[in-house]
């Protein structure tokens, strides 16, 4: 193990840290799509770091089961791990099981209530409208919205969440949710990704209907009708709305058909390989190669 | 009498109490109940919904009267976005169309709003 071990994840981290920061100037779609990856990467590549760090800590403390662990899991310098980077490392493992484990329990219990719930609109004046996710899923509506919006606005809203059950957005945000719990820094990181799904949805609302003020002036009056959320304003976070509005009101994005695609499959690559690098994949690859040419 | 969920029996007993004017004793409410429940039951109930802020209530006599604190379809309301509040929670997976705005961004989009409507 050398300090290299760490660099990966190290390289991923900042770069989950620099993308949640710096807003992008990507149509949302694009912009979804790469910070989804960077989330799920970073999540693998902590996994991967973590878990292998601690295999090697554990070859380093019982040498005679180190023979029955595949050759390519060893980082393969033989030098022992001192306890001060292998214990950190076998808790970390524990504990991103355990974090994945409850996150994902989690999302079963909240589309299992939200698919029971979606069988009829809500008994509530809140106008309310979610996109389930799934085969029994749909558009989850309350009475408050099919009461105070009117046919084209109601449009807007179904073609909002057509898009997220369309897109899958519930992966990106899934992707986002579990990099924010793994490592809280990349809480900005979740929240751009957050941002950029609904205004993806948003951009596809406005592509369908054909008039961007009206998705605005629906996103407005729907947000305008909830009640106020209480407390001071500053305990509260964004909630992107007024971002959302504004950005509708103004021109369209550009599609970026060309740099769009250009930068995600970069990131794709880059993000991809430094994940491999902590899955010890190289390692894997390497001694493939060896046996095949011994086998030769 | 068919056991039921707490929660159920909670629910029913506000229902209850909304039918009987909003302010009801506890042997008049009991004989609102279906299947009878013990005198005893629909005064714990009673007591954990005032203790939740469901409900006042006033010494009369011996007993209580208690009354709704709340609107009941405000009650349901309440439920429901408990319900839902992992929607807007940014760690779930459901996204909702939009989330509750904070004060300061309420007046922004309006004047957001006011700006457009001048402008065309």
């Amino acid at each position: 193990m050398t300090w290299f071990t760490f660099l990966p994840l190290a390289i991923m981290t900042v770069l989950g840290l620099v993308l949640g920061r710096v807003p992008s100037a990507l149509h949302p779609s694009w912009s979804a799509r790469l910070l989804a990856t960077t989330a799920a990467m970073t999540v693998l590549a902590l996994l991967g770091t973590c878990f292998f760090v601690a295999v090697n800590y554990a070859a380093t403390l019982a040498p005679s089961a180190a023979a029955h662990v595949p050759e390519w899991a060893l980082f393969g310098d033989d030098r022992p791990l001192p306890a001060l980077v292998g214990v950190p490392a076998v808790l970390g493992t524990a504990a991103c099981f355990a974090i994945t484990g409850r996150t994902a329990l989690r999302w079963a219990g909240e589309l299992r209530g939200a698919r029971a719930a979606a069988a009829r609109p809500l008994e509530t004046e809140v106008p309310i409208a979610v996109a389930v996710p799934g085969r029994r899923g749909g558009v989850l509506l309350s009475r408050g919205l099919m009461r105070g919006l009117t046919p084209d606005e109601l449009q807007v809203v179904f073609r909002h969440e057509e898009s997220h059950l369309r897109h899958r957005h519930h992966r990106y945000l899934a992707a986002g949710a579990l990099a924010a719990a793994l490592l809280p820094p990349l809480r900005p990181l979740r929240d751009r990704l957050l941002l950029s799904v609904e205004r993806w949805a948003d951009e596809d609302a406005a592509e369908a209907t054909g008039d961007r003020g009206l998705v605005a002036r629906t996103i407005a009056k729907v947000a305008l009708a909830h009640p106020v959320a209480p407390g001071p304003a500053a305990a509260f976070a964004e909630s992107g709305v007024v971002h959302r509005v504004e950005a509708l009101l103004g021109t369209p994005p550009d599609k970026n058909a060309i740099t769009g695609p250009l930068l995600f499959v970069g990131n794709g690559f880059v993000t991809s390989s430094l994940t491999a690098a902590t899955l010890q994949l190289d390692h894997a690859v390497v001694s493939g190669l060896l046996t095949l040419h011994a086998i030769r | 009498m068919k056991r039921r969920a707490l929660g159920q029996l909670e629910a029913e007993v506000l229902a209850a109490l909304a039918s009987l004017g909003g302010s009801a004793g506890t042997a008049e409410l009991r004989s609102r109940l279906e299947g009878d429940p013990a005198y005893t039951t629909v005064n714990t109930i009673l007591f954990r919904l005032y203790e939740k802020g469901f409900l006042t209530r006033a010494r009369a006599g011996r007993h209580y009267r208690y009354r709704l604190a709340i609107d009941e379809s405000e009650f349901v309301a309440d439920r429901m976005h408990d319900h839902l509040r992992h929607a807007s929670d940014p760690g779930g997976v459901l996204s909702r169309f939009v989330q509750a705005l904070s004060a300061d961004e309420a007046r922004k989009l309006r004047e957001l709003l006011g700006r457009e409507g001048s402008a065309e």
